[in-house]
């Protein structure tokens, strides 16, 4: 499983207020316009699901019947007899009792699916629909933990198997059992090879054109956000815990547990210098701006618009779709994330193309790791409706800048404006703690732009470049010929490498720290003014799901209230009193913040706040002290936090 | 005032297993004649000595100790009895046929006892005489009735008309019984009626509980008088009178016959003061309050650290009063706290709760004089939540709070989430545990015909047997699942682990308690019924491994099918005493009978103190065996 629902518990800092107009704020409506309209494009079906199956969806495969295989968390494997059905497709249980299984493949006859210990061939001999062969290829050891879950398995050109297997957790990721924290590969008569490790949560595989292996890691200790890795044989990903195991005889890594040290300081990128072994990722998905917790991978091909080649990378707890495109410099893989289709109906897990590879089912699940989408589980499907959407195709390295590539020709006019861009650089901690606030970040500056003649692309000269940094691309400024704005108007490039060239990179620095200032609404010692005196002093809690412990919340008109926002779930959350019927707003302007979100514990500016807390880390207290309203009505608070606004809310009475 | 180290203690009793057996079905009550060493929880039961019969009164010879008793199931009222003691047997004829009782008189009672009726035989025990538990061979039956094994009794009046003579009965819940001749077991807590000073029922007795071989079968049933068959058919009921077995109706035994009486006058505390201090955050161990300020000084009946405090956190506070001893005797203090506390008796420090952590008990076992005695709690809280709560148990004394308040409502909100087979066999794998021991690579398989089991794969081994609901997936199939662990619905009879099969060198080698290296668990396959065959390469040999029910639904049969050419050993019975109860049927312990069905016999063999029953599997040769429980 992946897990989207710890984040760092290190104290946030203390709340700084961004006090500038943000030019992101153009940037986010778009924002808001790309979920309105990426169903003209890319529209989201439904499929009936009986009422009495549970569909958590773990893995999704096709049988050679073009049959449906969706494999549960609760061990059962259905087949889809006719998935294109327009109403409603019949079920038939397939295989039952393995143990939560969270990968799936069909090859040659039979089903492969992993189970949490074990590698499993599941064959249907008889004819009869129902499988009555359940073949172990291979078992790993486990010792018991719930999050001891194994993904895969993912058939390579020459037919082995490719699995990956998470650490357990103990208030921190372990790994207890032999390979827990691997990448494995499995032939086909069992012989398991230790292929590479430092995976956490590596709830996603996928094998390119090429045969290159990558696979998506999800935020946690060792891991400051999301992320794809390109891994070969010895790589080591990042979270030490599987190198407890490098010393036995197969291991293809001479590196131990003792050999990390997150004291230096060193990012992942730098502390390649020092251990060859580390390889840092080719594409990382900066936390709460793309995703939360990255899972599956799949390839677009021509039949999926004009992306053809690049990938699709799923989230379950933002139930969504990223796309990424990737390219190989000087021998290393990297490239660029961008927004995709979002708006699933739950925890988007697994995709799967049909055999005719014009259409992606998504199977889904979010119990115990809630996702935006409120279903505890689905299976739906998307395919393109041969209209283009104007987006950035691609964004790709030059030596001193980035060319974007254009879905459709721009008006020039705006493509060449210099403002038309914004480009900011950042990086990520490497270090034990879950998680990493967004790190030495930096506004770069374009020196120039350059057009193409067809008006497809457009280069940006920067000022510097910082290998291993993360970089903003946003063109809020970009129209089409026929002046419509991209649908999705910025990208994530990751640097690791920079091509070899004319370079005119100047170095120079623009902190966005300075002007940030601390905010009036949130007061956290009691008001000299009030001479001691509190109305009324209210405690309030979470309940796991995304909820507050009470969801209505009374005082008197001008009451001096001290409120106590105890923070007893496992992710951060905040509380901000907002006016009458503001909690939509509020909320949607905080997903706005971009970078600075989580610095600004996800409080925007806006005239409709009345209080607010900072994000409280899990198992933390925060107590702030507010005037209640003169005038009575029915007031509303809200946690910020993106993904949480429509759920987690309640209402405070003003009698 | 003598202190009584209350950790550590080795209680040779199964009254811990038997109060862990009410929260968690599994593991229980098997286990009798293990030497536990636990940090005591429960004050232990009086157990009746079984040496002699000095703890009863009877009135004719029906009533015997004896060593052992064996039973042919197959044969109505067998009973073959073993010299010996530890075991209560009664073997009524025509003129032998009293009752026993106990010399003890009870009012409310905790009883915890094992049973063996043997085929077709009718007993009871009668809770002051007067409110009869049955006792009968219902196993297998369906339809049940308050005449049936585990229920309470119908009340008689032969003054109604025919057919009408009986009633108010009440049937248990579910059939827990096991077959005849095996041991079975009983725990029942039991309230007497109440009198008012004129000697007026105002309150009627009440089964508060009644748990059958780890099923509840009853919960709070109140019963308005004497049932049928009671002595003294006057129906008049007392507030204490003797515990009696019914001997009259066929033969029963019983061993491991255990009891805590109850109502006794309670300890209380008087003259309480306290004194509240405010603390600087963060305070991980009690403060030394001799040496702070005082915010507040007063007195209180009631310890109740949230209603007293100033504010929510840094706060600590000394409570001191008066412990009130009505009768000297053990004490066993439970000391419960939000974050630390101690727990002083006459300044001596007796619990040591301290330090910061959640609403937790420590313990303390303390022998008080009677009269009065000095108590004293420190108690502090960092940040948030608050509790302190003071529960004890004592010399006919229930389990109860003495001071404070629990801050937490003991709700389980969770609505359990249970999976019964269909017309086909339904399998899960999950993690499961055995014993103590998490095993993470294991599948249960349920039956239509309600006979249901768990396998280890990793060893090739059964681990549980059981009747009735199949499984219990709450804590797998619910949020993250953190457990991941499968229960069986019912009480399940856990069974010593024999790995699948393995060379020995010799008839004489003691049988290994891991597979051999070599070994590789191949996965399974369903046969036409779709019951799976476990399959195992073991060298160059492969076993298949198949369980399932017996047409009728009373045996669980397996059978190994091996290829190859070794020798292999496979043990499918350890226990202290195997013995055969006839020519067909192996008892193992009494706890379930082993039945050979194939053409190799198994042989016996004593080894390290315990019996084994082992097949010999020679090139190509198959077992086959049934369990019956």
């Amino acid at each position: 499983m992946v897990d989207a629902h710890s984040y760092k518990k290190y104290k946030m800092k203390t709340l700084k207020y961004i006090g500038l107009f943000l030019a992101i704020y153009s940037s986010s409506q778009l924002l808001v316009q790309a979920q309105d309209n990426v169903s003209k494009y890319y529209p989201i079906e439904k499929i009936f699901i009986p009422e009495e199956i549970t569909l958590e969806v773990g893995g999704l495969a096709f049988n050679d019947k073009g049959q449906l295989g969706a494999i549960t968390r609760r061990g059962e494997l259905w087949l889809i007899l006719n998935p294109t059905a327009a109403d409603k497709p019949d079920f038939i249980r397939f295989a039952h009792g393995l143990h939560e299984p969270l990968g799936l493949s069909f090859k040659d006859g039979s089903f492969y699916a992993n189970q949490r210990g074990e590698l499993t061939k599941i064959t249907d001999t008889d004819g009869d629909n129902v499988a009555d062969s359940y073949e172990a290829i291979a078992t790993w050891e486990l010792y018991g933990n719930y999050h001891e879950y194994s993904y895969g398995p993912l058939f390579t050109e020459d037919g082995d198997m490719v699995v990956t297997l998470n650490l357990g957790w103990e208030g921190k990721g372990v790994s207890k059992s032999k390979w827990s924290g691997w990448m494995l590969k499995v032939s086909p008569d069992g012989k398991v090879k230790p292929f590479a490790t430092g995976l956490r949560s590596p709830a996603g595989i996928g094998i390119n054109a090429e045969g290159d292996i990558f696979y998506t890691e999800n935020q946690g200790d060792w891991v400051g956000s999301g992320r794809m890795t390109h891994l070969e044989l010895g790589d080591f990903a990042g979270n030490p815990e599987g190198l407890r195991w490098s010393q036995e005889p197969s291991s293809p890594i001479n590196l131990n547990f003792e050999d990390i040290d997150d004291s230096k300081g060193l990012t992942l990128y730098d502390y390649k210098e020092e251990i060859n072994a580390i390889k840092p990722p080719s594409v990382w998905f900066p936390h709460t701006l793309m995703g939360i917790s990255t899972s599956d991978i799949a390839f677009f091909n021509d039949k999926m618009g004009p992306f053809s080649g690049q990938m699709m990378v799923g989230d379950q707890g933002h139930s969504k779709i990223m796309r990424v495109f990737q390219e190989k410099v000087n021998g290393v893989y990297q490239g660029v994330c961008f927004p995709f289709i979002d708006g699933f109906s739950s925890g988007v897990l697994r995709l799967q193309y049909s055999p005719d590879k014009d259409v992606v089912y998504v199977g889904q699940t979010s119990r115990g790791w809630s996702s935006t989408g409120q279903d505890s589980y689905a299976l739906e499907r998307f395919s393109w409706t041969g209209k283009t959407p104007f987006e950035i195709k691609t964004i790709k390295v030059q030596p001193d800048g980035f060319k974007l590539q254009f879905t459709q020709p721009v008006n020039k006019a705006s493509a060449k404006e210099i403002t038309s861009y914004q480009v900011t650089d950042f990086t990520y901690k490497y270090h034990h703690f879950y998680g990493s606030p967004v790190d030495m970040k930096e506004a770069r500056t374009i020196t120039s732009v350059e057009l193409s003649e067809d008006g497809l692309s457009a280069t940006l000269k920067l000022d510097k470049f910082r290998k291993g940094f993360i970089y903003e691309i946003k063109a809020p400024g970009v129209k089409s010929k026929s002046g419509t704005s991209l649908l999705n108007d910025y990208g994530y490039y990751t640097l690791n490498e920079v091509p070899e060239g004319d370079k005119s990179i100047v170095a120079s620095s623009n902190d966005l720290e300075e002007k940030i200032e601390s905010s009036p609404l949130r007061v956290n010692e009691l008001p000299a003014s009030w001479n001691g005196k509190i109305d009324t002093e209210i405690q309030l809690g979470t309940l796991p799901g995304l909820k507050f412990d009470k969801t209505e919340l009374a005082v008197k008109a001008g009451d001096k209230v001290k409120l106590t926002f105890n923070n007893n779930d496992d992710m951060p959350h905040n509380f901000v009193f907002v006016n009458p019927e503001k909690a939509d707003e509020v909320g949607e302007a905080a997903l706005k913040l971009g970078l600075d979100g989580m610095e600004m514990s996800f409080i925007p500016r806006s005239d409709e706040i009345l209080a607010h807390t900072n994000l409280v880390a899990p198992e933390d207290v925060e107590s702030i002290y507010f005037v209640a309203p003169k005038e009575p009505g029915i007031y509303q608070y809200v946690c910020t936090f993106p993904g949480h606004h429509t759920i987690m809310r309640g209402i405070l009475i003003v009698e | 005032m003598k202190k009584i180290r209350g950790v550590g203690i080795v209680l040779a009793f199964v009254c811990l297993l038997q109060i862990n057996c009410k929260e968690k079905p599994t593991a229980v009550a098997e286990n009798e004649n293990t030497e536990i060493e636990e940090i005591i929880t429960s004050l232990p039961y009086k157990k009746i000595n079984l040496e002699t019969l000095e703890a009863f009164e009877t009135s004719a010879e029906n009533w015997i100790v004896a060593g052992n008793v064996i039973s042919d199931f197959t044969k109505e009222q067998n009973f073959q009895i073993k010299k010996g003691t530890g075991v209560l047997a009664n073997q009524n004829t025509e003129t032998q046929k009293a009752h026993l009782f106990s010399t003890f008189e009870h009012g409310d009672i905790e009883l915890d006892i094992e049973f063996m009726i043997p085929k077709g035989s009718n007993s009871g025990i009668y809770f002051q005489s007067r409110y009869e538990i049955q006792l009968l061979d219902s196993w297998g039956r369906t339809k049940l009735t308050s005449e049936d094994c585990g229920g309470i009794y119908q009340r008689w009046d032969d003054t109604k008309a025919e057919g009408e003579k009986g009633y108010e009965g009440h049937p248990p819940s579910e059939n827990a019984s096991k077959a005849p001749g095996l041991w079975q077991h009983l725990y029942i807590k039991f309230r007497a009626p109440r009198f008012d000073s004129h000697g007026e029922k105002i309150e009627n007795a009440r089964f508060e509980e009644v748990i059958h071989n780890g099923v509840k079968i009853h919960e709070n049933v109140e019963v308005t008088g004497a049932t049928r068959a009671a002595v003294g058919e006057n129906q008049l009921e007392v507030a204490q009178a003797p515990l009696m077995f019914q001997g009259d109706h066929g033969p029963v035994a019983f061993r491991n016959i255990k009891y805590k009486l109850y109502g006794g006058e309670t300890l209380s505390t008087s003259d309480l003061t306290y004194t509240y201090y405010e603390v600087e955050l963060p305070i991980t161990q009690l403060p030394n309050l001799d040496t702070l300020q005082i915010v507040v000084s007063d007195t209180t009946t009631v310890m109740d650290v949230n209603k007293l405090s100033k504010r929510r956190d840094g706060v600590a506070f000394r409570f001191k009063g008066n412990l009130i001893v009505p009768k000297s005797g053990d004490y066993l203090f439970h000391l419960y706290s939000d974050d630390g506390s101690k727990l002083y008796i006459n300044d001596e420090l007796l619990v040591d709760n301290d330090g910061k952590h959640d609403f937790e008990p420590k313990r303390g076992l303390v022998n008080l004089k009677k009269g009065i005695q000095k108590i004293r709690i420190d108690y502090f809280n960092n940040n948030w939540g608050k509790g302190l709560m003071l529960q004890y148990e004592g010399p006919e004394q229930e389990l109860v709070t003495l001071q404070g308040i629990s801050p937490y409502p003991s709700t389980n909100t969770k609505k359990p989430l249970l999976i019964d087979a269909g017309k086909k066999p339904e399998m899960i794998r999950s993690f499961v545990y055995y014993g103590d021991e998490k095993r993470t690579h294991a599948i249960s398989v349920g039956d239509s015909k309600g006979l249901h089991y768990t396998y280890d794969l990793n060893s090739g081994s059964l681990l549980k047997i059981w009747k009735g609901g199949f499984a219990n997936v709450t804590e797998m199939w619910q949020g993250r699942g953190i457990d991941q662990v499968l229960e069986p619905q019912n009480m399940s009879l856990q069974v010593i682990e024999n790995i699948i099969a393995t060379k020995l060198e010799s008839k004489k080698t003691a049988y290994p308690s891991a597979l051999p290296v070599n070994t590789r668990f191949k996965g399974y396959i369903l046969n036409d019924k779709k019951h799976p065959t476990f399959k195992y390469q073991l060298g160059d040999t492969m076993l298949m491994d198949a369980y399932w029910p017996s047409a009728d639904g009373t045996h669980l049969i397996r059978t190994i099918n091996t290829q190859g050419s070794d020798i292999l050993y496979s043990r499918v019975g350890v226990g202290n005493f195997i013995q055969k109860v006839n020519q067909d049927y192996y008892s193992i312990d009494g706890k379930y009978y082993l039945k050979n069905e194939g053409e190799i016999e198994p042989f016996m063999r004593e080894i390290n103190g315990k019996h084994e029953l082992i097949y010999e599997l020679k090139a190509g040769s198959n077992l086959k065996y049934s369990l019956l429980w």
